[in-house]
């Protein structure tokens, strides 16, 4: 027999009282500082708590193990800083765009900043399929150099793939993914690769190709500072000549 | 005062870097020249262990609190990123303000297993504090330690200024409030010494080693353990929070940026156990069972899960059915959160019809497996450890487990426990059978899937302040045989058999009941490399063999040797409550296989009431 005879309060059910409409926002956001060394999947799940803590009124999944409908445009790996990537979050009713990113930042950690946030209404498709470019700022001292090198060649090849058991190893040409370097200046480059479900460079992959011709050290390429400037989606730009 | 720089290219060729870098939702930042006191509460295991740990946030967020306190965090880094920080003279420093260990006043570490032993040593060098106690100087760090090895810390004694015995929320806040006494007469006089000695006669539970002389007989046995000056106690009681629910509990948990082990929000039930299973230390030494009110416990669930954004809310407490609220929080937590993804998670349940139907609404996933732990085959042996747990209790449950659609079960067990022979072995495999039985006999339609038995045996350790403490571990090739019979006995293809390290079992049997002697032991140890010793595939018992026959100590007299109940134990001037006769009692009833009832039914006058509350008043 319990020695308590209380009863305790009960919330109202928060699913049967939503309004049937519902309504994607698309986040712009930046990460920096120590968030930069989070992997793709603790972003999701830190993307998932902030939503939780916000009292935002989310959309999420049907099935065993309901998730948030969230769909980040392109992962992001361990080591970048983003300038202005993107994230679509289904919500119901409308909440007012301003608002919600108001109430997202407040449960953020400092280190990741929505910057910006409006209504998609497109008819259908994922933003992940839209994806067809993004521009990359790299930052080290010895760097320049190395990528004029390694650009005057034919082929920039890289090896992917592991060399663990079964692993399948191939050399790779990654120079028609690299659609525009610039050489702001000498510790500088700007760079627009393929990005997207189709055609990836990933800008690791490509600090590794100069490590292997052009007499950039290993060190030097996990000390590059790298900066994911922006993401382009189909039509967003012309993809400029090499 | 300095602040470490880790280099990019460290941190991106070590695994999961997210470890190394703070910067946590809820984590506490403060200008440290705003501060009397800087803390740095260290975990010795890895990021993902010691931030799935309730009573490290309790004393971060509680120390937080404080305007004079600021408290940092340190974990024992992964050993690719220990060999990059030494190769590279970078030291241990907290996740917070990057901050060397060295340059705190205080630096605690909470010991919850005995094998992390050799990473604390790591902490403290790679932090720049000397290892040994006696080694540090006026403006090394106080380092001091807390947790179940408290209870018995005499293998660590050397290393530690001070120890705090029992539930340390008290002993923080009073131990902080005293320090910052004697820094404000002047930092450059603080007297360590004179500090620590007030600290040990005026807050209960500090235990300071060095204040306390071990003497050994021919034997190797301990003659007397007594404390040097009067000023001290000659026996230290562990403190305890009496009324639990006037505590300090946190509602702004931190949140891990990387996946941690338990990464939910934790709500503690209720402290102790009223059960009395007599192997289980964490059973005596946390008597008497004290109660939280379940409508507290509700308000801080809600409020902990809107503050973290967890999805999960998990009962803690060593039995979570003994709790006498279970139903109206059971059934209010699960209504305040219908209609969201947050689920509740019920471990340490006994399965009747009411749980069962509980534990369906409380997941909001996929049906998970059930873990049941009678831990002895056979009912005279359960008689032996106290587990009341009859087979009819185990037959019933499994029928309610597997109509209700489950399929897969996962047994615990314990090998090599006092009294144990091959037929309590025997039982351990009738029983895991007529499991599988059973499950055929159930409605067909009601069997989509075919059974999955688990059978874990993990082997008998003897521990400090349990009615076992003089009993002798089995020596290893009999646990090994003990093993292989079983193993052989599991015939059925929907039976798995898993075990556990043997030889860590030794090394923890050991560690648990040893002596100071055992101090250099852990050194040399630590020395030669040895870490991660709670890591199975780190564990190199060899070395501990071979420093351990240098040293001209014996793995034998500390495992295997069946005490007298006149031998003075190591722990014999430490104090959980619970009397030395109860404890004597209670083995000598083990051996003729009585029973004790549980707290609740009759009082057994144990020694707990002494403290002067919870369920001894009831």
């Amino acid at each position: 027999m319990s020695k308590y005879n209380i009863t305790l309060p009960v919330s109202p059910n928060l699913r049967k009282n939503e309004p049937d409409i519902t309504k994607v926002i698309r986040f712009n956001f930046s990460r920096r500082g120590a968030l930069i060394y989070i992997a793709h999947l603790d972003m999701l799940r830190l993307f998932e708590r902030a939503l939780i803590r916000s009292g935002l009124k989310f959309v999420s999944s049907q099935g065993f193990n309901p998730r948030p409908l969230m769909v980040f445009a392109l992962p992001v790996g361990i080591g970048v800083e983003v300038d202005n990537d993107l994230v679509e979050i289904t919500f119901y009713g409308g909440p007012d765009t301003e608002q919600a990113a108001d109430k997202l930042n407040a449960s953020m950690p400092p280190d990741i900043r929505i910057t910006n946030a409006h209504y998609e209404d497109r008819a259908s498709g994922s933003i992940m399929a839209m994806v067809n470019s993004a521009e990359y700022t790299f930052m080290h001292k010895d760097l320049s150099r190395s990528v004029r090198t390694a650009m005057s060649g034919e082929v920039l090849n890289v090896t992917k793939g592991s060399k663990g058991k079964g692993g399948k190893v191939k050399d790779v040409d990654i120079k028609p993914l690299i659609h525009k370097l610039d050489f702001p200046d000498d510790n500088t480059i700007k760079a627009v690769f393929s990005a997207g479900s189709k055609n990836n460079l990933r800008p690791d992959l490509f600090l590794k190709a100069l490590t292997t011709d052009s007499g950039f050290s290993l060190k030097n390429a996990l000390d590059t500072v790298i900066i994911r400037n922006r993401i382009f989606l189909e039509g967003d730009h012309q993809v400029a000549e090499k | 005062m300095s602040t470490v720089y880790i280099p990019r290219h460290i941190l991106l060729s070590v695994e999961k870097p997210a470890r190394y870098v703070g910067g946590e939702w809820n984590s506490v930042l403060k200008d440290v020249h705003d501060v009397y006191i800087r803390t740095a509460l260290c975990f010795p295991d890895t990021y993902e262990i010691g931030m799935s740990h309730l009573g490290m946030k309790i004393l971060y967020h509680m120390l937080n609190e404080r305007d004079d306190v600021f408290c940092e965090r340190a974990y024992m880094p992964w050993t690719d990123m220990m060999s990059r920080m030494k190769e590279d003279n970078i030291p241990l420093y907290t996740l917070e303000t990057k901050t060397p260990l060295n340059e705190f006043d205080i630096v605690g570490f909470t010991l919850q297993y005995e094998m992390c032993y050799s990473n604390v040593l790591h902490m403290l060098d790679m932090g720049g504090i000397p290892v040994y106690a006696k080694d540090r100087k006026q403006d090394d760090p106080i380092v001091i330690a807390g947790g179940p090895c408290a209870f018995n810390i005499e293998p660590m004694a050397d290393f530690f200024d001070a120890v705090f015995i029992g539930e340390s929320e008290d002993q923080l806040s009073k131990f902080s409030d005293l320090y910052r006494e004697y820094i404000l007469r002047g930092k450059d006089t603080f007297d360590r010494d004179g500090f620590l000695a007030e600290a040990a006669s005026s807050i209960q539970g500090i235990y300071v080693p060095r204040f306390y002389e071990v003497k050994y007989n021919d034997d190797e046995t301990i003659r007397s353990i007594r404390a040097y000056s009067q000023d001290v106690p000659d026996v230290i009681t562990k403190a305890l929070i009496i009324e639990p629910d006037k505590a300090y509990f946190p509602v702004n948990l931190i949140v891990p940026n990387t996946e941690a082990v338990h990464d939910r929000v934790s709500l503690e039930l209720f402290r102790g156990c009223t059960r009395g299973c007599r192997f289980c230390q964490a059973g005596f030494v946390t008597r008497p069972v004290r109660e939280r009110d379940p409508g507290l416990l509700l308000d801080i669930a809600l409020k902990s899960q809107k503050a973290t954004g967890y999805e999960e809310i998990g009962l803690l407490s060593l039995s979570t059915s003994d709790y006498s609220g279970f139903k109206e929080l059971a059934s209010s937590l699960i209504e305040n959160t219908d209609g969201t993804n947050t689920s509740i998670s019920l471990p340490s349940l006994r399965l009747d019809s009411f749980t069962a139907d509980i534990l369906e609404k409380a997941s909001k996933s996929r049906k998970s497996g059930l873990t049941f732990a009678p831990e002895a085959g056979t009912q005279k042996l359960r008689n032996v450890i106290n587990k009341n747990i009859s087979d009819n209790d185990l037959k019933e449950a499994m029928e309610i487990a597997f109509s209700g659609g489950r399929n897969t079960v996962k047994l615990y067990f314990m090998l090599g426990l006092p009294t144990e022979d091959d037929d309590d072995i025997d039982g351990i495999s009738i029983l895991a059978h007529d499991i599988v039985r059973s499950y055929w006999q159930i409605p067909g339609e009601t069997r989509r899937r075919k059974p999955e038995i688990t059978v874990s045996a993990a082997m008998f350790i003897p521990k400090p302040f349990t009615p076992f403490q003089w009993e002798s571990q089995d020596q290893l090739d009999e646990l090994y045989r003990k093993q292989n019979y079983l193993r052989d006995k599991l015939k059925s293809k929907y039976i798995k058999f898993q075990w556990h390290g043997s030889k860590s079992s030794v090394w923890e049997a050991v560690l648990a009941r040893g002596d100071r002697r055992l101090s250099k032991v852990i050194y040399r140890a630590f020395q030669e490399g040895c870490c991660f010793d709670a890591w199975d595939d780190k564990f190199d018992f060899e070395a501990y063999e071979r420093i351990m026959s240098e040293e001209g100590l014996d793995i034998s007299f500390y495992a295997n040797r069946k005490r007298l109940f006149d031998e003075v134990l190591p722990w014999d001037h430490i104090s959980c409550g619970v009397s030395k006769e109860f404890l004597i009692n209670e083995n000598i009833k083990a051996h003729s296989g009585v029973t004790t009832d549980e707290c609740r039914s009759i009082c057994s006058g144990c020694g707990a009431a002494a403290f002067g509350g919870g369920v001894c008043f009831e």
